[in-house]
Formats: structure tokens, sequence, C-alpha cells
């Protein structure tokens, strides 16, 4: 056995083959690589070129020069443009769509009016048919919100709710029998608000906020659009109901911003909605020109001639693409028109929840990897603690995100159910609360209530006040009893028997429990879905610090904590650091569980509080997706969508390559 | 092993001839039927020495033979190790050091601790002196903090190479200067003995020429247990010598004798290198 062994019998491997073989693989190491690289190239390059018409020189209005056919034309003596206080009546037609427009001559008010014809209302300006007896809504989708009034309308009404009525403006209706059917305004905050109108401050004109009305075939209706003369934002004019010779006349107030040149464009948009089908059709108007004729004649109100309007877009991009950038990343999104709509809600959620993600997370993560690396017990308990804490972890990495997202649902947002619904917790600090009515007058006014679910009753020298915050007196008068004649004491009358809506006030810090779909919520669940991600990198991060220093440093008389504190911790940081920006990027990135808690909704505006609702970039896209693509304008929220990827691309690779320069300038030797 | 013995270094400081410590008989610690395990296995059995003070103890033995885990339950650090037991007594005049209320913190700045690779903290040499008094030393000012980091490099023979580039650090020095910044380290807290784990087996016989020179230095103000493979290092810088094998003490006393005379036949095998 000791004999060597006869090395001479073994045939020696081919090494030309080996070396084929090895060539070969490397080969298609490249190629796949290659590949993949491709693909990273074509992908970002695709998002980069389906984002370019939102970043590069578009026209942010639709199509110019749309000739708009007053299709009633009636006589009367032509003129050239409309003076103060004359009508313009009818339905104007653009092409297919149903569509309205906005006249505006200097700085006269411009209305119309329709008669009930064989087919149903017509109602000027908005330009709608009704047919015969259904039902229909107009309504802007504006800037205010507020389910429980367009719900308890339509309710009344007995038409099914509409599935986007969410965010509906004020009501106003009044029926051809002289009843009101509904009155009431909702929004987000007080109806003459700053804050209203400071989110329509990127349009630069006229903003028609609210409409929203239910006519039925003898119902008659009258949109009144009045500019603002004051020298400031004005505020919400008027909303009025009136009600002439059995016919209803339906008057909406405008949002504007003076200081602007005559003859510009309002921003607008009605939904219609029929046997479920909605409509959607927009206006735009940057410089409506009305040319031909309407006017009153001795009977009153008569039919002018035939008008057009002329429909002038925005030359083309006075905004650099720098602007077009900024544009997109503090507008809110604006579900009517692509060309002007950005990520602003979208993007201030992302940070948010990221921030306060983040917060929780990294304390969290980075003490539990300290205590399960530097703490060993020597207890058997603790021992025990720690080795299922250390599986539970490594098994959390692995859970899919959706799942945490129930998770978070269940236990952030509704708490099992045990403290109260989300919408009445039972725990809550810091909100104000007030039930809005409307006046007879059609002045909005807010009654201060101490619990929320319930309407104040409303008697004579109750505390109101209006829109501004400041007290009213009211003059409460009874359902039946006749109105006022007094214009003033109009303003602030209201019938006993109104309803109201009821509306928050918010402030930053305002909380409740359970914590609801809001911010906290969205938070926590992220931190779930980061923790052990964070846990395992600081715990590498941990491991990778010499023990030597570790023992040197408890040689000198230093406790565990100090150890901690000035050795190890000082030492890990930048792994663990490294490890934290990763996952507060995937966070950032994270869809799933934000769609199961906070679902896709339309956010119009970035949160303000721990619990407010949100949307965060992830969402964003994906509702961005989901929307119909628009066969006229240059720009499709698909485009959007693509942008705001490219906004989420960009934040991640810019959070990846801080973390990776940190690594490269903290990483020294360690021993 | 007599050459090693007459190696041993006629001491200078500042040009004075140190005559040797005078010996001392007074006992720092004393450690009696000390056993330790680690889980089930038993690392020393029933140890007994005395560790006389402003003497340098030398441990030797070949590796396993427990020597360096009798210097760690010198100070505690085998608290942390899971399964670490030691039962017997290692006590201080004053104080128990295994009793269960003894704190390790006020032990480890009474029993200073060297190991045998340099483990300098990622930190700047001014600040790997100035961290085990900032730990310990409540009302201590900038200007205490300096002196006692130049008296404590000074005193680890350290100063006059790392003086300009006390801020820089610490992991640019070289191995010997590393070890002897540690030594520095370990005194800066001001403890009276100084347990050293091999402190020169990672170093170059320079270096270590270096080292146990200063290791004689210090034997007059620190009592120092030394754990070495070196038996010529033990000759040439201990006073006392202990000789262990398999977790028990063959032999101790006096270094001279131990290496000349010694009274275990296994012993003299180590010794004289028969085995080890």
């Amino acid at each position: 056995m000791n004999a060597r062994p006869d090395f001479g019998k073994f045939e020696i491997t081919s090494i030309k083959a080996r070396k084929r073989w090895s060539n070969a693989f490397l080969f298609l190491c490249a190629v796949t690589s290659t590949f993949s690289i491709v693909i990273l190239v074509v992908l970002i390059s695709t998002i980069v070129i389906s984002a370019m018409p939102v970043f590069g020189p578009h026209s942010d209005r639709l199509e110019s020069s749309s000739r708009i056919i007053f299709s009633q034309a009636s006589a009367g003596s032509e003129r050239d443009s409309l003076g103060e206080g004359d009508l313009v009546q009818g339905i104007f037609r653009p092409e297919k769509l149903v569509r309205g427009g906005l006249g505006k001559v200097n700085d006269q008010s411009l209305w119309s009016e329709q008669e009930p014809t064989e087919t149903g209302v017509k109602i000027g300006f908005y330009a709608f048919e009704i047919s015969g007896a259904s039902k229909e809504i107009i309504r802007t989708m504006g800037n205010a919100k507020g389910p429980q009034s367009i719900e308890s309308l339509l309710e009344r009404l007995g038409v099914p709710m509409p599935e986007e009525a969410a965010n509906a403006g004020l009501v106003v209706l009044e029926s051809a029998t002289g009843q009101v059917n509904f009155a009431e305004i909702e929004t987000d905050g007080p109806l003459v608000n700053e804050k209203l109108i400071k989110q329509f401050s990127s349009v630069n004109d006229w903003t028609v906020t609210l409409l929203a009305g239910v006519v039925s075939a003898n119902d008659f209706a009258e949109i009144r659009f009045q500019k603002s003369n004051l020298g400031e934002l004005s505020k919400i004019r008027k909303t009025r109901t009136r009600k002439r010779a059995g016919q209803m006349k339906l008057q909406m107030s405008i949002l504007a911003e003076a200081g602007h040149e005559n003859g510009h464009y309002a921003d607008m948009k009605l939904r219609r909605y029929t046997d479920d089908q909605i409509t959607k059709s927009q206006l735009k108007v940057d410089s409506a020109e009305l040319k031909g004729i309407s006017r009153r004649n001795r009977k009153g109100f008569d039919l002018g001639g035939s008008f057009d309007v002329e429909w002038r877009s925005q030359p083309e991009s006075h905004a650099s693409t720098l602007e077009h950038v900024a544009h997109f990343l503090t507008a809110k999104p604006n579900s009517s028109d692509p060309a002007t709509a950005g990520i602003g809600p979208a993007l201030w959620g992302s940070v948010w929840v990221c921030t306060f993600c983040a917060l929780f997370a990294l304390p969290l993560g980075i003490g539990t990897a300290i205590f399960l690396e530097e703490f060993k017990p020597t207890n058997r308990f603790l021992l025990f603690l720690q080795n299922l804490v250390q599986l539970n972890i490594t098994n959390l990495a692995g859970v899919p995100s959706i799942v945490y997202g129930i998770l978070g649902l269940t236990a952030f947002a509704t708490m099992f159910g045990v403290f109260g619904s989300d919408k009445e917790p039972i725990f809550r600090f810091g909100g104000e609360y007030y039930y809005q009515y409307l006046s007879e007058g059609m002045s909005p006014f807010l009654v201060p209530v101490s619990d929320p679910s319930t309407p104040p009753e409303l008697i004579p020298g109750i505390r109101a006040e209006d829109g501004d915050h400041q007290p009213i007196t009211l003059n409460v008068i009874g359902p039946s009893d006749p109105l006022p004649d007094d214009e003033t004491l109009l303003q602030w009358t209201v019938r006993s028997d109104s309803e109201g809506g009821m509306h928050p006030e918010k402030p930053w810090y305002y909380f409740q429990v359970p914590f609801g779909r809001g911010v906290l919520a969205a938070s926590l669940t992220l931190m779930l879905v980061i923790l052990p991600v964070i846990i395992i990198a600081s715990q590498e991060a941990i491991k990778a610090v010499p023990s030597s220093l570790r023992e040197g440093a408890m040689g000198l008389g230093s406790t565990r904590w100090q150890v901690v504190r000035n050795v190890t911790l000082p030492a890990a940081i930048p792994g663990i650091m490294t490890g934290a920006i990763l996952s507060v990027s995937r966070a950032i990135g994270e869809a799933a569980p934000l769609v199961v808690l906070c679902g896709v909704v339309y956010i119009a505006r970035a949160p303000e509080h721990l619990m407010d609702f949100i949307s965060v970039l992830p969402i964003q896209i994906f509702y961005l997706t989901g929307q119909p693509i628009s066969e006229e304008g240059q720009v499709n929220f698909q485009n959007v969508a693509a942008a705001a990827s490219l906004v989420l691309l960009v934040v991640l690779l810019s959070f990846n390559t801080v973390a990776i320069v940190l690594r490269q300038m903290t990483t020294k030797p360690l021993s | 092993m007599i050459q090693a013995l007459a190696a041993r270094p006629k001491k200078t400081v500042n040009d004075k001839v140190i005559t040797p410590t005078p010996q001392s008989n007074k006992t720092m610690m004393t450690i009696g039927n000390l056993s330790a395990w680690y889980g089930d296995f038993q690392a020393l059995h029933d140890i007994s020495l005395n560790i006389a003070e402003n003497q340098v103890t030398a441990f030797i033995g070949p590796s396993g033979c427990g020597k360096s885990t009798l210097l760690k339950w010198c100070n505690r650090m085998n608290d942390v190790i899971p399964g670490a037991v030691a039962k017997g007594t290692l006590k201080l005049p004053d104080l128990n050091i295994l009793s269960s209320g003894t704190d390790v913190v006020a032990l480890r700045r009474r029993i200073g601790i060297v190991f045998q690779k340099p483990n300098p903290f990622p930190k700047s040499i001014y600040d790997n002196i100035a961290f085990g008094p900032k730990l310990h030393f409540k009302n201590l000012k900038r200007n205490d903090l300096d002196e006692l980091v130049e008296w404590s490099l000074r005193k680890a023979a350290v100063w006059d190479e790392v003086k300009d580039r006390l801020r820089q650090s610490a992991l640019g020095l070289s191995g010997g200067q590393q070890q002897r910044l540690c030594i520095a380290r370990a005194i800066a807290v001001g403890p009276q003995i100084l347990l050293m784990d091999e402190p020169c087996s990672a170093l170059d016989p320079a270096s270590t020429a270096r080292i146990e020179e200063l290791i004689f230095e210090l034997r007059e103000q620190y009592t120092i247990v030394i754990v070495t493979h070196n038996m010529q290092q033990a000759a040439r810088v201990s006073d006392q010598t202990a000789f262990f094998f398999e977790g028990r003490v063959v032999e101790e006393g006096a270094t001279q004798k131990l290496f000349t005379n010694p009274d275990q036949k296994q012993t003299e095998d180590y010794v004289t290198g028969k085995f080890g």
C-alpha cells in the first residue's frame, strides 16, 4: 500500500476541451449580462420617452380654435361683443364632446338660461342634455370633497351613487315646484377659505370650482359666472338658487383670481352621469371671445344670435422644461387634464410616509439588531426569546408585502375594531368639528359642535360662524315660515329643519385611536415591511466589527452599553446606514401594502396631520395608468404615469447613490 | 535557558541603571482551589497560586493548558462567554473577584488587560488613551486628560514616536507601537494589576524586545501577570513563574529556580524543550 500510485495510467483531461467549456460559459455570462444591461437601458428609455411629453414643450391647454357653434340661433341684432348684462343661451357642441364654455368678456358677467325642450331641459353654458325623466348630475371635479353631501342628495333623489361622486362639491337644486330639494356644500375646508383658493393658484385665472345639480324635465337652471373685482384673491362668490315663474335657476359660484388679463380662461370639468355611464367632458378656455350676440329684450331674456367661441390654446410652451418639471412636482393630480396634472400630493405623501416610517423603523431595527448581537443573555428564558426573535426576523423578511397591508389595516387602521371604527374613533384629540349649512340667502355658515356624530339643533341664538370663522347671528325660522324680504336678513336666515354636513377642521397635531387609513398607519405598516431588512443589515454590520475591539473596551471597564455606544456602533454605523437607506428606498417604492391600507383614491392635497389620507407615488402611478386614454391633447395620463415613475426612479437611484457614497466614505479599517 | 536568564535586560531609564525590585512577599492576588468550566469541559482544576505584588508573574505551558482562562478570570472577561463557570477563590486583598456582587466595571479599572493581538480602537491615538479615563473619571478636565494621555504614553514608552500625531488614527501605527499603545491605554485608568495575554506573540523580535523592556519598567508600579508561550520571554521578564499543564499548575516558584532547577520532571522536560 505504500507503493507510489502509478500516475502514468491516468489519462490527462484535454486542456483544450476544458478551456473551451470555460470560454463558452464566460461567453454565455457576457451575453446574459449584456442582455440585462440592454433591458435596463430599454426600460429606462421607455419611461423617459413616455414621460417626455409631460416635461417637454407642450400646450397646457386643449386644442386651439375649436369653434363652438351656438346651436340655437335666434333673432336678434348682431353685435360685435356681448355687453354687460347680455345673455347667452344655448348648447355648445364642439365636435362630439358635450362641452360647456365660459365666455368672459371684460369684466362682465355672462350667464345663460335655457328653456325646456321636447327632449328635456337643455341648460346653457354647460350644455348638457337631459333625457325625459332620467335624473342626471353635473358636477365638477373640484377641490371639494364630501361624500355625505352627494350621498344624501342622491339618496333623496333615488339616484344610484356614481362611483366617482365622492368628491362632489356644491350641490344646489330647486325643483319646479319650488321645494328645495337639496342645498349643501361640503368642502375640505370652510367654503370661504384661503386654502381653497391657494390650491388653485397654479391656474392663473378663473377656476370654476363647484357645480352639481339634479334637474328634471321641467326644471330650469341659470348659471352665472362672475369675475371678482376684488383686488385680491376673491373668495367664492355666491351660490344662489332662485325661483322664478315656476322655474328654477341655479347660480353657481366661482373662484377668481384678480389681476389677470381680461378674457382668459377657466378650468373646469364636467361629468355627466346617465344610467351609471359617466361621460366626461372638460373645458379649458384660454381666451374665450364671444362673438355674436345675445341680449335682453323687452320681455326679459331672449335669445341672441349665433355666436362663436374661439378657443385659443396658450402659445406653445412659455414654460421651460424646468418649469414643467417644477409644475409637475408640485401640482395636484388634476384628473381631468393630463397636461396640467402633477404629483405634488403624492410626492408629499411619500415624503411623509417615508419620514415617519424611517423614524419608527430605524430605532426599532437598530435596537433589535444590537439586542440580538451584543447582549447575549445568560438567562435561559432570555436566550430562548432571543432565538425566537431571530427566527421570526429571518422568516418575516420573506413575507409578501401585501400581507403586511392586511396586517396594517387590521392592527393599525382599525385596531381590530376595539376602539370603534376609524371614522368614529373612541379617542380623538385636536380636531374641531362643525356642521355646515347653507342659509336661505345661499350663504354657507358653520355651526361648531362637540360631538361630530350628532348634528346640532338649529335654534335661535345658536352660535354660528361664517366661512372665515367670524361669528354671525342666525335668524332661525320655522320650516314653513315666510322668508324675510330684507336681503341682509335673508343672508343669515336658516330654516330650523335645514340639513347640514359635517365639516371637520384638523390641525397638524390631530390624533385619533384607531389611527385610520392615514399617514401613521401607512408608516407603521411600511415599518413592518422594512424592519426585517434593517435588522438583518444592522446585524451583519455589527457582526463585522472585530470582537477584539469589544474585548478591548470591556477590558478597560466599559459597561455593555458603553461598549456598544463607544465601539461597536461607531464601527458598524456605515453598514447600518447603508442597510437603512436601502430599506427606506424600498419603502418609498412599496405599493402593495398601501393599496390595501389606503386604497387607490384621488387625493388632491398633501397630508396635513398624521391621520390624514394620503396617496404615495407608487399608488399615484397605479391610479394614473388606470385612467382612460384621452382622444385629444398631446399628453396622456399614461405619460404622466411614466413621468411619475421617472421621479420615483430618480428618488430611488439618488437614495442608493447616497448609500454607496456613504459606505465608500465612512468605511475604514477596523483593526 | 541559563543564557536566557543571563540575558535579562540591564535596565536603564534616563541612563540610570535600575536595580531589580527587592523581592516582596506581599500577596496581591490569591487564587485558591479555582476550577473553571466551559460548559461541560473543565478547563482549570483546583488551581492555587499567589500573585505577588509588584512582581511579574509568568504563566507558561503548552496550548490549551488553561493559562489564558485563568488570566481572563482574573478580571472576569469570561463573564460574556456563555457557559463559562468558575468555582473557588480568586481574591484581591480587599475584594472577592468571583463573587457575583463584584462590579466587573470597577474591577476592570483595577485590573487592566492587554491582549494577544494589538486592538487599538479605530480612533485617534489621543482618543484611544482617553477612552478609559473618560469612562471612569467624572471630573476630568481638558488639562487632566492631556496630562494623563502624555503620562500613559510616556510610561508605555511610545510617547516619542506618537507625540506629533496624537490626532491621527491609531491604526496607522506599527504592530509594536499599537501594542504599546494598548498598554498605555490599559494603564491610563490607573490599574493595580496588568494582565497580559501573550502580548508579544503577534510582534516581531525588535518590538518584542521593546515590550519586554517596558514590562520590566512597569513592574515597579504594577503587579503584572503575563501569559506567554515563549519560555525565553518568561525567563527574561518574570520574577515568578507558574507552569500549567492540562488545567493544573504543575509547578510554581521563582523564575530562576523553575528554569534552572525545577522540582518536577514534567517542568524540566517542558522548559528544556523536550515537549510542548
